[in-house]
């Protein structure tokens, strides 16, 4: 059981969409607090930067997969470099507004993903996402 | 030198079959040649034997009806076909001239009968008729095959055609495929925008926290109706594949996105070339080559590279028959091994430059594809950017 709130990040290019998941996280006190990327390119460059400083490090990453620059797919394709230098488990839950069977299909068959998140992403959703975890 | 004619001995040697009889057709004298014809002895025939025994059933009847009635009408009876049955029972198929000689009174008394046999030239007509029932089967066959072939061939347009709808459909399955692709990720994602905003905006009391909603909400509907839009035209375009295609000059063309982008061009400094000599002009619908010059062009302006002075080269060739058309720039260059798979979907971009929406590429290339070309790029990082575009074969008929 771990009795803290998590460290969230949201890669989405959509800004809307950043500002719905604070609004629904901080108005329900779910995460300790919220980084915020609109790409993958520079969701990667953050965690290469703190990789050593775990405290900087998400428990957590809402991850789009259709972003310019560098999407869902290719972030977890260059992710698993990264994976070794970090010192905690990052659960990666792929957030998409995709009903594409293939889609689905193709997350699930990806180490990295702890799970699929079908857009929107609701308080109920957020909730039991953390509290599988063992969040609080 | 005289010679006297024996008559009695020419009578009786000569070459064709000679008969005599009465009125009642009994055969009262014959000659050599007749008995070598139907193989009896003169004992067996003379006084013993009519006309008519010598014949069929069916030669009988054609006797009393046609060849009595010749004779006893005009005297004489020339070419008539009869066929003599033979002591042995087979037939001989022969031809007779037959003439009537009168007493003083002019009774009927006697007939001369002449028969020649005409077994060869009947075998003859056979061969002939069996030849020409085989020439007909053959030409019969010959008509079959052609009707086989006649529709084999539209069997085979037929399955041409078949193929042609085929490929259609397929690619029509594909523009929708894509299409709901396109709406489940470009539409979806503003709408539920949308109802999760609404929802904030109606649990929320504080009237400026509604006002920054609200502000919010008209973004959203921006984007997706902007969204609509893009869709709404490549919908367009996938419809217009009967578009006129009008001769166009590439210059006059270019020359107009020049115009278009004037301001784009004097900021950003860039050298800009081309060369249409190649292929000077095309067959094709105005507005689409406007619009693949245009974003091409504003393209290359937006992603150039601030280390070096832009250099942009439009130009035409003419390979293997299809007119292409290149823009190539020096420009900062896409990362295809990265990118390549997205580069001409909707709504993707790759440069963080606040133009770019992700919709040119998609745009041009939905109009080259319905027009049967093809667009293909070379690119390479910080080096510079290539479009090929096959816009369409070079027509036979000039």
């Amino acid at each position: 059981m771990i009795s803290k709130r998590p460290l969230i990040a949201i890669i989405d290019d959509d800004d809307i969409q950043h500002y719905l998941l604070t609004r629904i996280i901080d108005g329900h006190n779910l995460a300790e607090s919220i980084l915020t990327f609109l790409d993958g390119e520079k969701a990667l460059q953050f965690l290469a930067d703190n990789s050593s400083t775990n405290e900087n490090i998400p428990d957590i990453i809402f991850l789009d997969n259709n972003m310019p620059i560098m999407d869902g797919w290719q972030f977890l394709e260059e992710y698993p470099s990264l994976e070794c230098k970090i010192k905690k488990k990052v659960h990666i839950f792929m957030a998409s507004s995709s009903v594409n069977p293939e889609d689905i299909e193709r997350a699930r068959n990806i180490n990295q993903i702890s799970g699929y998140i079908e857009k929107p992403i609701t308080l109920d959703k957020l909730k039991g996402v953390i509290d599988d975890l063992g969040f609080f | 030198m005289s010679h006297t004619i024996d008559y009695k001995e020419l009578c009786s040697i000569f070459p064709s079959g000679y008969f005599c009889s009465q009125p009642d057709g009994t055969i009262i004298d014959v000659n050599q040649k007749f008995l070598e014809l139907i193989s009896y002895t003169r004992e067996e025939v003379v006084y013993k034997k009519k006309f008519t025994d010598l014949l069929s059933k069916g030669g009988e009847i054609y006797f009393e009806t046609v060849y009595s009635s010749i004779l006893k009408l005009s005297g004489k009876v020339e070419e008539i076909n009869f066929d003599f049955i033979k002591k042995n029972g087979t037939k001989i198929p022969v031809l007779i001239n037959s003439v009537e000689v009168k007493d003083i009174e002019g009774h009927h008394v006697l007939t001369y009968t002449s028969v020649f046999n005409i077994s060869q030239r009947k075998r003859y007509e056979q061969e002939l008729l069996i030849a020409k029932r085989k020439a007909k089967n053959l030409s019969d066959d010959l008509m079959q095959a052609n009707k086989v072939l006649i529709s084999n061939s539209e069997l085979i347009i037929k399955q041409k055609l078949q193929l042609e709808l085929n490929n259609h459909l397929e690619h029509k399955n594909r523009q929708l495929s894509s299409f709901a692709h396109i709406a489940s990720h470009n539409l979806r994602a503003p709408v539920s925008n949308l109802i999760s905003l609404n929802d904030f905006y109606n649990e929320s009391s504080d009237l400026e926290d509604k006002a920054m909603l609200f502000t919010k909400i008209e973004i959203v509907i921006g984007h997706l109706n902007e969204t609509l839009n893009e869709l709404i035209d490549s919908v367009k375009i996938q419809e217009d594949i009967n578009i006129t295609h009008e001769p166009t000059l590439f210059k006059t063309v270019f020359n107009k996105t020049l115009e278009i982008l004037e301001v784009q061009l004097l900021d950003s400094k860039a050298l800009v070339t081309s060369n249409f000599s190649e292929a000077p002009k095309i067959e094709y619908p105005k507005l689409y080559l406007e619009s693949i010059m245009l974003n091409l062009l504003s393209n290359s302006i937006r992603y150039r590279s601030l280390d070096r002075i832009p250099k942009i080269h439009f130009y035409t060739e003419i390979n293997s028959n299809e007119i292409t058309l290149i823009a190539t720039d020096n420009g900062l260059g896409i990362n295809l091994k990265k990118h390549g798979h997205r580069l001409f979907g909707l709504g993707n971009t790759f440069h963080r430059h606040p133009d770019s929406k992700g919709v040119g590429l998609y745009m041009i290339k939905t109009q080259i594809d319905v027009l049967g070309g093809c667009i293909a790029v070379e690119s390479e990082v910080d080096k510079g950017t290539t479009f090929k575009i096959i816009l369409k074969k070079v027509s036979d008929d000039k």
